[in-house]
């Protein structure tokens, strides 16, 4: 679906995933597909309802045991993470994927010294000796940031600052080298400035090392910083995907560009109220018929009410609207943008 | 006593407060003096463990400081009795971070927004219920919202009826810790509208607690930016903004999206050297 050459690292098909309603079952994340190149960092963004942090659950397989992946296949080194076994699935999990949640309190034992946590890891993935992976460990924390290593691996998480646990959590992501890491909101629980250290220090180290990773975010600025490449979610599917900068120039979804006005930055005219996107983000079991936006959207006709448009790609950016903005430049020479469907 | 906005409604002096004694201690405010004017946003900006909660607490009554005073509409708080505090905390109220859990998931819409009309015995029940649809149709949600629970709502909507109780019985004075950084971006920016055009309408004063500079800069008249329990610069907030003099704030505007762009450049070689450590760093 990409127009990039190269053969992508992580490739996610039709992704669709069910929560429970008082009765039955809703679809949270309907027809999810997006590829990841190798080193490549994608920010998935979304408000709450979108189905972002979902959907990094069940590339992890780590959704709890109401939510069901109905459909839908997630490719990593050649295999189809959706087939394996549970136990196929542990070893994938920390040597090829990995993931860095928001309560960096929630993801450490509070019980073990972050050195054995880190040691066990080390050694579930490798042959490693007892050892060397305490060796290793103490590397590991080093490149983290932080300071005197040897000392802190004696720690419990409640001795350290959350900006300290998360950079545990992250040198844990990293230990075992894996392809791609998903960050799932990795700074929000964080101070500002510890934020902006974190992320720092994670896009520093993925460098180095060549990690992919996904950024799950609901700060669309967080997450243009850190990323190359954005992609929206809306209503349990991906509205638009974009590099960064060209998404923050020129958004093309409706959703977008509205979310981008609402957004309180530094850059916020005074002078006026905030844009704001009216009604709510809706709910798994609310999501209208048509296009989901359409309820909410200042462009949307009776096309969008009764069709649901599918994400198309043109020049290396996808959009799923039928009437989305483009540029004059665009509109000169495009013809597939803003043309509604004919049926 | 005035400045631009009308009278002072707030004053904060000295306030010093530690916690624990001895090795242990923490200086959770140091020397924190601010003000709050009539129809004026004021803003505490800081990070966790800054102190800006602690003063809020000190300001409620709900902890008390070893120094300095409290003045809500020109009078002392510290000394006041129970009877009296609560004729001074219907002029000042609050709304917290957690849109859920500020609210008793228990009662209804209805009986939360009513709850301080009933503690002050204002009005009887129909009279009540009149003035509930009032200040939830003054927050944006209708009246169908009067029999819904907590859980049916989303934080946004909780949120906004949080506003509405605190609004209740015509404070003078609101402060908001945190309201808005647990919100949706989309809900968001119709929280701060809403807090604007509320403060328009009923010349209402905030006294807004955030780590959100950009928060800060829309909302907020002036601003006072805590570190380790002290107020370590304060002013007009656009100026505040444009040249921060402080390298917590310089830090802290750096850390915020887009703020690079804010910081004037022009002299580099007198910005200031960052040496603000990370806290827990030792």
């Amino acid at each position: 679906m990409n127009t990039s050459t190269s053969d992508p690292l992580l490739s996610v098909r039709d992704l669709q995933i069910g929560v429970p309603l008082d009765h039955g079952e809703t679809m949270a994340v309907r027809g999810v597909s997006f590829d990841l190149q190798p080193g490549a960092r994608l920010g998935l963004v979304g408000e709450s309802g979108s189905g972002k942090s979902l959907t990094a659950l069940a590339l992890m397989r780590m959704l709890p045991p109401s939510v069901r992946i109905r459909a839908g296949e997630v490719m990593l080194n050649g295999r189809d993470l959706m087939t394996l076994t549970p136990r196929q699935m542990c070893e994938v999990r920390g040597s090829e994927i990995a993931m860095i949640y928001q309560n960096p309190m929630a993801a450490l034992n509070p019980v073990l010294t972050i050195g054995d946590q880190l040691v066990e890891g080390l050694r579930i993935h490798s042959s490693m000796s007892r050892s060397t992976a305490r060796k290793r460990a103490v590397e590991l924390l080093g490149d983290v940031g932080i300071p005197d290593p040897g000392n802190r691996m004696e720690s419990h998480p409640y001795q350290l600052s959350g900006g300290m646990r998360q950079r545990v959590v992250i040198a844990m992501a990293l230990s075992c080298e894996p392809s791609v890491i998903i960050a799932d909101e990795p700074t929000t629980a964080l101070d500002v400035t510890t934020q902006a250290r974190i992320l720092a220090l994670l896009r520093q180290l993925v460098s180095s090392h060549g990690t992919a990773v996904i950024l799950i975010s609901h700060d669309l600025e967080v997450a243009a910083e850190f990323c190359d490449e954005i992609q929206v979610m809306y209503a349990g599917r991906i509205v638009e995907r974009s590099p960064s900068a060209d998404l923050f120039a020129n958004p093309r979804h409706p959703y977008t560009k509205a979310l981008l006005e609402s957004s309180c930055v530094l850059t916020t005219d005074l002078t006026r109220p905030i844009p704001v996107i009216p009604g709510q983000p809706p709910q798994p079991g609310s999501f209208p018929a048509g296009c989901a936006f359409q309820a909410r959207c200042t462009q949307a006709r009776e096309t969008c009410i009764d069709h649901d448009p599918v994400l198309e790609w043109d020049h290396g950016r996808a959009v799923a609207c039928y009437f989305p903005h483009l540029e004059p430049s665009e509109l000169a020479g495009s013809v597939a943008g803003g043309r509604p469907l004919d049926d | 006593m005035t400045n631009a906005h009308g009278s002072i409604l707030l004053e904060v002096q000295g306030l010093g407060l530690t916690f624990g004694k001895g090795d242990g201690s923490v200086t959770a405010l140091d020397d924190v003096s601010f003000s709050v004017a009539s129809g004026e946003t004021v803003m505490l900006v800081g990070e966790s463990g800054s102190g800006k909660t602690t003063a809020a607490r000190v300001i409620l009554g709900l902890e008390t400081a070893d120094l300095g005073s409290v003045r809500i509409g020109g009078r002392e708080t510290s000394g006041l009795s129970e009877r009296e505090w609560r004729q001074v905390r219907r002029s000042i109220q609050v709304v917290l971070q957690d849109p859920l859990s500020q609210l008793n998931r228990r009662h209804t819409v209805e009986k939360i927004v009513s709850s301080p009309l009933r503690a002050y015995r204002i009005g009887d029940k129909e009279s009540q219920r009149l003035r509930v649809i009032e200040l939830l149709e003054a927050v944006g949600l209708e009246e169908r919202y009067l029999t819904r629970k907590p859980h049916e709502m989303s934080g946004g909507q909780c949120q906004r009826v949080a506003i509405a109780r605190a609004l209740a019985v015509e404070p003078k004075l609101v402060v908001l810790d945190e309201s808005v950084s647990a919100l949706d971006v989309s809900v968001r920016a119709q929280v701060l509208n809403l807090l604007k055009s509320l403060q328009s309408s009923l010349n209402l004063s905030f006294l807004l607690i955030t780590h959100d500079l950009a928060v800060a800069r829309y909302m907020g008249h002036r601003t006072y930016v805590m570190f380790n329990g002290r107020i370590v610069e304060s002013g007009v907030t656009e100026t505040l903004l444009a040249n921060p003099q402080h390298p917590y704030t310089v830090s802290l505007l750096e850390s915020t999206p887009l703020g690079n762009l804010r910081i004037d450049r022009r002299h580099p070689a007198d910005a200031p050297v960052l040496t603000v450590p990370e806290p827990g760093a030792g």
